[in-house]
């Protein structure tokens, strides 16, 4: 049966299929969260390239398999779907062989071949065969792996040590954490060509703060007072200068950070990190809320990547369903969510990890991979 | 001090820990880390240059031009930001042909800042040459501000104008373009935004947020650009009085004492 449609204003689209994460749950590199906020592809980088595609956009590393799932909106379960991807020389389909037809879960996998300047990837679900006609589109962007080292900090402040979960502060078993947390890390940053490398760690001990002769304020505790910020800003810096590592990321492990919260960054070029080394302070507190999490969601700040939900006066602007699958957004999932922000695609209570691609004009914030990516690359070169 | 052998032999080896034992490394051992930074084995061509960052010099120069043409995106990007710390006008020639040539766009839109990093006027043709030739907006506005700041008054005029731009966005990365642009005499220009108190940054969301308003981040950048401390603190972040902003206004409309 032929259908008839009247396509209102040249932006009308018609999708019988969509495409989603190949799974819900945690964080898994090989399982990207695509950029499907709607149709417009807003613009892109000068060297990432365009396609003619409408529709959502995702990351994949250089030489890198991917598994996504189309969701059939509106079409019969039975009708035979098939992937097709184009050009051959940047991606093709891992699985099915010959690209369909797709069944049971309807996931199937491509693979990233090269990041090319100017060129990017398009991936179309077609009806029957792979020349039917298209039933939606995926614009894919393939990226060379940057890689940037870690060196982590167990720190002991007066006598109290990070202890990172443990019941054991010994240099090999936190090491051991850490390495877990950032296995998480990357999994969280491989869609955009992004993987950090703990290259080592090492256990340090502060009891005074330099400049001020005084001991930090609270033992296990990195202060940091509104009402008196010339003081206690240096036991920021002490904290970021200590055995600072060059060429690499350092972050410090402490008991516990000011105002309870999880993990800070001090990033390049802003005023806390002026005159200083930049860094990423992780509290032993976010072990309660997922230190993996909390670990990536501080270096996308080191990155220099803002809270999305956040206007410059701190109050939390936006909570809708995307914003909740964020790596970035600040706000808790809190009791007053409705119901259905419990799962965003995570798990039930559980943060999304998801880096946005595309830059939507309204959204100053947006396009978390190219900011992530450029930041990237400077930071090899510091 | 290890030997020279030793510290190259550890780069070979792709051993990190290498890195800080290299500082104060003499002559054989640049040349050593030279040679290697053109080695087959990508992480050791990485390593390498990590090491000839923290020596310096003409070799470790010249091992930095080379790597703008290396295959691997992690090399370049190693080799362009060591240049911004290593440079001398005796790269010039280089860094034209790289500004010119090069099928990677960071890598030109770096070089351009680093002619500028230079100093060298005599680069203002050729980077007006390049800013001809180009049509990519991220290019033309790497090369204005590298001409901004080898002194091309137009340049340094579109600077300055985009301090005046409502958007609190613009504002903060037109503060930024203007410490790179790095030219005294034009930090009294400074003055309306330290009348700009919306809110610009925030430092510490919680729990009691300290946000950065457009005219702190302006304080900061009067006195990095006029190369002078202000008579109040400035170190930790921090909203800025009354007082302090008036002051600050009062330092850059009158002449040096």
């Amino acid at each position: 049966m032929a259908l008839r449609l009247r396509v209102r204003r040249k932006t009308h689209i018609v999708t019988p299929v969509r495409f989603a994460r190949a799974i819900t749950g945690l964080p898994n590199a090989l399982d990207p969260d695509p950029d499907d906020r709607g149709f417009a592809m807003s613009t892109r980088p000068e060297f990432w390239g365009v396609t003619d595609a409408r529709g959502a956009m995702i990351g994949i590393t250089a030489g890198q398999t991917v598994e996504m799932r189309v969701l059939r909106e509106d079409i019969d379960g039975a009708a035979p779907v098939f992937i097709t991807v184009t050009p051959a020389d940047l991606i093709e389909v891992a699985a099915p062989a010959s690209g369909g037809p797709l069944t049971g879960s309807d996931t199937f996998q491509i693979k990233g071949l090269k990041d090319e300047p100017n060129k990017c990837a398009k991936v179309q679900a077609r009806l029957g065969d792979a020349k039917g006609p298209v039933l939606g589109e995926l614009e894919c962007h393939i990226f060379a792996l940057k890689e940037l080292h870690i060196v982590a900090h167990f720190v002991t402040i007066r006598g109290v040590p990070a202890t990172l979960g443990l019941g054991s502060v010994s240099l090999d078993a936190l090491k051991k954490v850490a390495e877990e947390d950032i296995r998480t890390v990357n999994a969280i940053y491989r869609p955009a060509g992004i993987q950090f490398e703990l290259r080592d760690a090492r256990i340090d001990s502060i009891d005074d703060v330099p400049e001020t002769g005084k001991p930090f304020k609270v033992p296990g505790k990195v202060s940091f007072v509104i009402e008196e910020p010339d003081v206690s800003f240096k036991e920021v810096k002490a904290i970021m200068a200590l055995n600072s590592a060059a060429h690499a990321i350092n972050v410090y492990y402490v008991h516990r950070i000011f105002g309870g919260n999880n993990g800070f960054a001090a990033r390049r070029g802003t005023i806390f990190a002026k005159d200083n080394p930049p860094g990423v302070v992780i509290s032993d507190h976010s072990r309660l809320m997922g230190a993996d999490r909390t670990l990536a969601h501080e270096l996308g700040h080191y990155l220099q990547l803002p809270h999305p939900d956040q206007s410059e006066k701190v109050f939390v602007t936006k909570v809708d369903m995307w914003m909740l699958r964020r790596l970035m957004q600040h706000a808790a999932l809190t009791p007053g969510h409705p119901p259905h922000h419990d799962d965003v695609g995570y798990g039930s209570s559980v943060r999304g990890t998801g880096i946005t691609l595309k830059d939507f004009g309204l959204d100053t914030r947006d396009s978390e991979c190219a900011i992530l990516r450029k930041e990237a690359r400077l930071e090899l070169g510091r | 001090m290890p030997p020279a052998e030793q510290l190259i032999e550890r780069v070979r080896r792709k051993d990190w820990t290498v890195v800080p034992d290299v500082k104060h490394a003499t002559e054989p051992v640049a040349s050593g880390l030279a040679h290697l930074a053109a080695a087959e084995d990508r992480r050791v061509r990485e390593l390498a240059l990590v090491c000839l960052d923290e020596i310096g010099g003409a070799e470790a120069r010249a091992a930095f031009l080379r790597a703008l043409d290396d295959p691997v995106e992690n090399i370049r990007d190693r080799g362009v930001g060591f240049l911004h710390h290593h440079h001398a006008a005796a790269d010039l020639p280089a860094l034209y042909r790289a500004l010119a040539d090069s099928p990677d766009l960071f890598v030109r839109e770096q070089v351009a800042l680093i002619i500028g990093e230079i100093g060298d006027a005599g680069a203002i043709p050729e980077l007006r040459r390049q800013l001809a030739a180009t049509t990519s907006a991220g290019l033309i506005g790497h090369l204005q501000l590298a001409l901004a700041r080898l002194g091309d008054r137009d340049s340094q005029e579109r600077v300055v104008q985009r301090l005046e731009r409502p958007s609190v966005l613009d504002r903060k990365e037109a503060l930024q373009d203007f410490e790179y642009m790095s030219q005294p005499a034009y930090v009294p220009r400074l003055a309306p935004l330290l009348d700009d108190r919306r809110d610009a940054d925030v430092v510490v969301p919680e729990p009691v947020p300290l946000v950065l308003r457009v005219c702190d981040l302006t304080v900061h950048t009067i006195e990095r650009v006029a190369r002078r401390p202000l008579p109040f603190g400035t170190d930790a972040p921090r909203q800025f009085s009354d007082n302090e902003l008036a002051t600050a206004r009062d330092r850059i409309q009158r002449p040096r004492a």
